[in-house]
């Protein structure tokens, strides 16, 4: 038995109980209560005068698979790598890789991540690179609603049970943490040359609307129990208007669980000109009045970045506007992807205006439970700003430090600068911790409970917010200190989460004739067996709901 | 000499050198020393699965070698063009199913058609798909055999080199002029034809071969497709890597942030198609010890003559090389994770004739732990 003692630190953790000065324990990685009785302590870390929580969960962060790497080979001018790493850690500095994601995310305190595109053509890709980025555990969320054996299971009306059989199976196949659906029909549309897609529109040949695709995965989300609701990235990202989409979109989903990804980029009004004002308000009332329903922002931060969505019809509009000039498009077998990089400059009025709305909606959250931090990464930003974000929410003089470089015509269409809320650490702690490990299902994290999982991040109490959360003091994942005074000590590999619904025998039948049929190869090719990690451990099998 | 991994695990290497080697232990320590007295060794080749790869990178990460494939055209050219001004790509299952033109640009895409047999029937998944044309650009007189057409397969530009056929296109597309053509070349009524053809497919498909062209010409053929869907869509497909050359460059992309070649001799990864080029660093004298990699072939090349060399080989190939040591090819004697073409995605894939022989991961990996200063 191994027990850890964080020494006299404040304990900022709301699920285990209010703020205090107190001592943690860990014991052979688990969170303890107290001391085991007559249990040495075999280790001690002084954390007096120190901020302790528990390790940070990251909701909605693309770190693997086709798409991000195509990023990595479209863009190598974004990441030049130029500093050796330390001995031990290979590929710790090497920029954009898995190894770098896993060291940076640890040495800000975060130990769980999820991979929000989990495409099931190319789901070994996306776990093999998953099991490269040490450190942090992880997950991926399994992306259905536009192919074609989904749209044509609607088209030919089958019932209920034939499509949670066939979502089933490809959750299981693709060992994904939860489902999500992409602009729901729009990339099958995009395909057959379509530009635009709305809620009421319907995807040529198959006669499914979105909303219909929509309200269909939410039925089976219910039904095959997982425990994360039908991740949605909705219609009409990026337009003017769009908080009216998401307003029909959660009137669509009748009351049924449903998290919006990246909400910040639906969160665009427009005023009688049809210029872009800020949609926050609009976009907040909707949220407090559907208690149903989670986000994540998907905050913008300024500098140079690369899109990668699977909403190809997105990412074809969007590289009209790519910089540098260059962008990818792939139809792939159902889900694709588009890569393209942006700059957002601080000069750019619009992009002054997506970051002013997307500290909007944190501070007009109802709840820190259903309002999560992302940057959408690296679509907004990369997550490494995260430690700036969160000073931004902390700090109203910080932000007022920032508001005094915004372009008048940014600064008149949002009401940023009048807001003075500013976000406590417990608000912080449930906004980055327990809030998403809950809404992920994977409720022994995120919290410092007895029994949960020992991922423990611990800070200087420093006012530069952005100081305190870019380089925690320590970090201990299951009980094992990985990250000390802000670096890395090593590599540990962590788990990715995934869900093993049970598949319907008949199902995986016709599913195996439909892939062979497609592809002229069978399911095996599909797979993700664990004998492809060979000797490593890599996946922790959580429950479905009952 | 520590007792190596693979040892461990009731593997057994086979020796092949000028003088016959039992003792696996003895391969691998040669193998380490030879490398680590190296002052700029090189890892080329690299013709194995996913964790082959994955070894040999924390390999040239312990001493700092360079890394690079086989497959150059891929690298220099495929990724050169998605890193210079990105790609339109689909999939062989997706242009299978859902092209109702396939045009092979280059005698390399009329080959590679002909060979793989991908296109060799016109799918069924989508109804409503028009009839399937079949386009030959540049391809030197060379039509497909096993291309599934509805019609005739029609042409341009015969005697003519690609890139000045994609630029006749662009040009007419782009309701530009064009100069006086060649009196054996095609007409502008044959080029117009074409360009029509082509805005009126719903889901036009362009297959070309790397080998077959320079970055410039495949820039401008992705330019060609990209002016395409301003009013309908098109995309391309890439003849795929040999040697498992894709697989390679992407477990390189996520491991150490860029594409082969990369150079890990300061500790950090650079990537630099000729810097670190395996046969320019070779034949310069630059680089003095290499460990060739092809358990998926290909053999060891004669320029790699010219330094110490370790050659991690399968089966029946021929290897003239200081420590040469026979390799299982995985998804045959072992299982292995392989890029797989028709849908351009990572696949496990069981060992079809298991037979012990050790994979390059664990070759790799004992050579690296029998480094001075290794971890057995």
């Amino acid at each position: 038995m191994t027990t850890i003692r964080l020494m006299g630190g404040r304990v900022v953790d709301p699920v285990s109980g209010a703020t205090s000065v107190r001592d943690v324990y860990l014991v052979d990685g688990r969170v303890a209560a107290a001391a085991p009785v007559g249990g040495a302590v075999d280790e001690t870390y002084d954390c007096t005068g120190k901020i302790v929580m528990a390790g940070g969960v990251d909701v909605h962060s693309h770190i693997a698979g086709g798409n991000v790497t195509m990023s990595r080979l479209l863009l190598p001018e974004l990441h030049v790598s130029e500093t050796a790493g330390p001995d031990g850690m290979p590929f710790a500095t090497a920029s954009w890789s898995g190894w770098e994601t896993g060291r940076l995310y640890a040495e800000m305190g975060f130990t769980t991540v999820v991979e929000p595109a989990l495409a099931p053509a190319q789901a070994l890709q996306t776990h093999l690179e998953l099991a490269d980025i040490p450190i942090i555990d992880r997950g991926a969320l399994t992306v259905v609603g536009n192919d074609d054996h989904f749209l044509s299971l609607l088209r030919d009306r089958e019932s209920e049970t034939a499509i949670r059989d066939a979502v089933a199976y490809q959750l299981a196949t693709s060992k994904g943490l939860g489902l999500k659906v992409i602009n729901a029909g729009g990339p099958a549309a995009f395909h057959s040359g379509l530009r635009t897609f709305e809620l009421d529109d319907v995807v040529p040949h198959y006669g499914a609307s979105s909303r219909q695709i929509l309200t269909t995965l939410l039925t089976a989300v219910d039904q095959i129990g997982v425990p994360h609701p039908l991740h949605v990235h909705a219609n009409n990202l990026g337009v003017p208007g769009a908080p009216k989409t998401i307003e029909e979109t959660i009137a669509a989903a009748e009351g049924r669980r449903m998290h919006f990804a990246h909400i910040q980029f639906y969160s665009y009004g427009k005023d009688a000109e049809g210029m872009m004002t800020s949609g926050a308000e609009e976009i907040a009332a909707a949220l407090a009045a559907a208690p149903n329903v989670t986000c994540d922002v998907g905050q913008v931060m300024f500098g140079p970045t690369v899109t990668i969505s699977l909403d190809l019809m997105k990412q074809w509009q969007g590289a009209a506007y790519a910089s540098p000039k260059k962008f990818s498009l792939t139809d792939g077998d159902a889900e694709g992807g588009g890569v393209v990089p942006l700059v957002y400059a601080r000069k750019n009025w619009i992009n002054q205006l997506q970051w002013a709305i997307g500290l909007e909606l944190f501070l007009l959250s109802p709840d820190p439970w259903r309002v999560l931090m992302t940057t959408d990464h690296p679509n907004g930003g990369s997550f490494t700003t995260y430690p700036q974000i969160i000073h931004l929410l902390m700090d109203s003089g910080e932000r007022a430090r920032w508001i005094e470089h915004m372009p008048q015509k940014a600064r008149e269409r949002t009401a940023l600068e009048e807001m003075t809320r500013e976000y406590t650490l417990e608000e912080v702690a449930i906004m980055t911790r327990a809030a998403p490990a809950k809404i992920l299902g994977i409720t022994d994290r995120g919290h410092l409970s007895d029994g949960a999982v020992a991922d423990v991040a611990v800070y200087d109490d420093l006012t530069d917010k952005t100081a305190m959360f870019t380089n925690a003091r320590y970090v201990f994942k299951d009980g094992r200190l990985v990250v000390r005074d802000g670096r890395a000590l090593g590599w540990i590999s962590g788990r990715t989460s995934i869900l093993a619904p049970d598949v319907d025998g008949q199902m995986e039948r016709r599913m195996a004739d439909y892939i062979t049929d497609r592809y002229g190869v069978g399911p095996a090719a599909f797979a993700v067996p664990e004998r492809a990690f060979g000797e490593r451990h890599v996946f922790k099998v959580e429950p479905c709901l009952t | 000499m520590r007792q190596i991994r693979i040892e461990d695990r009731g593997e057994r290497l086979s020796v092949q050198t000028g003088q016959p080697e039992t003792d696996a232990d003895a391969a691998i320590g040669r193998a380490a020393a030879l490398l680590a007295k190296a002052r700029h060794p090189v890892i080329g080749g690299l013709g194995c699965d996913v964790d082959g790869v994955r070894a040999a990178l924390r390999l040239a990460n312990a001493i700092g070698a360079s890394v690079d494939h086989a497959a150059t055209a891929h690298e220099r050219v495929e990724l050169r063009v998605l890193a210079d001004s990105g790609v339109m790509t689909t999939t062989v299952s997706e242009a299978r199913h859902r092209a109702d033109l396939i045009v092979l640009a280059g005698p390399g895409a009329v080959a590679w058609a002909d060979h793989a047999r991908a296109l060799a029937d016109g799918g069924g998944l989508y109804p409503w798909r028009g009839e399937r044309g079949v386009l030959c650009l540049a391809t030197g007189g060379a039509r497909p055999a096993h291309v599934a057409a509805d019609g005739t397969v029609s042409a341009l530009g015969d005697d003519l080199p690609l890139h000045r056929v994609l630029g006749l296109l662009r040009a007419r597309l782009g309701q530009k002029p064009i100069g006086p053509l060649a009196q054996d070349g095609p007409d502008r009524t044959a080029i117009d034809a074409v360009a029509l053809q082509m805005k009126s497919a719903a889901f036009g498909v362009m297959v070309v071969d790397a080998n077959d062209v320079d970055h410039v010409t495949l820039d401008s053929l992705q330019g060609l497709v990209k002016d395409l869907n301003r009013d309908t869509r098109f995309t391309t497909l890439g003849v795929p890597a040999h040697h498992h050359g894709r697989g390679a460059n992407l477990v390189s992309a996520w491991t150490t942030g860029d594409h082969l070649p990369v150079g890990l001799g300061r500790g950090y990864p650079v990537q630099d198609d000729w810097l670190h080029d395996a046969e320019r660093l070779v034949t310069s004298g630059e680089a003095d010890a290499l460990l060739w990699v092809g358990a998926l072939g290909p053999d060891v090349p004669a320029w790699a003559s010219s330094v110490p060399t370790v050659a991690l080989v399968h089966h029946g190939a021929s290897a003239s090389a200081e420590v040469v040591i026979e390799v299982g090819v995985p998804g045959v004697t072992h299982p292995g994770v392989l890029t797989d073409a028709v849908r351009d995605a990572f696949a496990f894939v069981d060992a079809k004739a298991p037979q012990p022989l050790p994979s390059v991961a664990a070759v790799i990996t004992a050579i690296e732990a029998a480094l001075p200063g290794g971890h057995p």
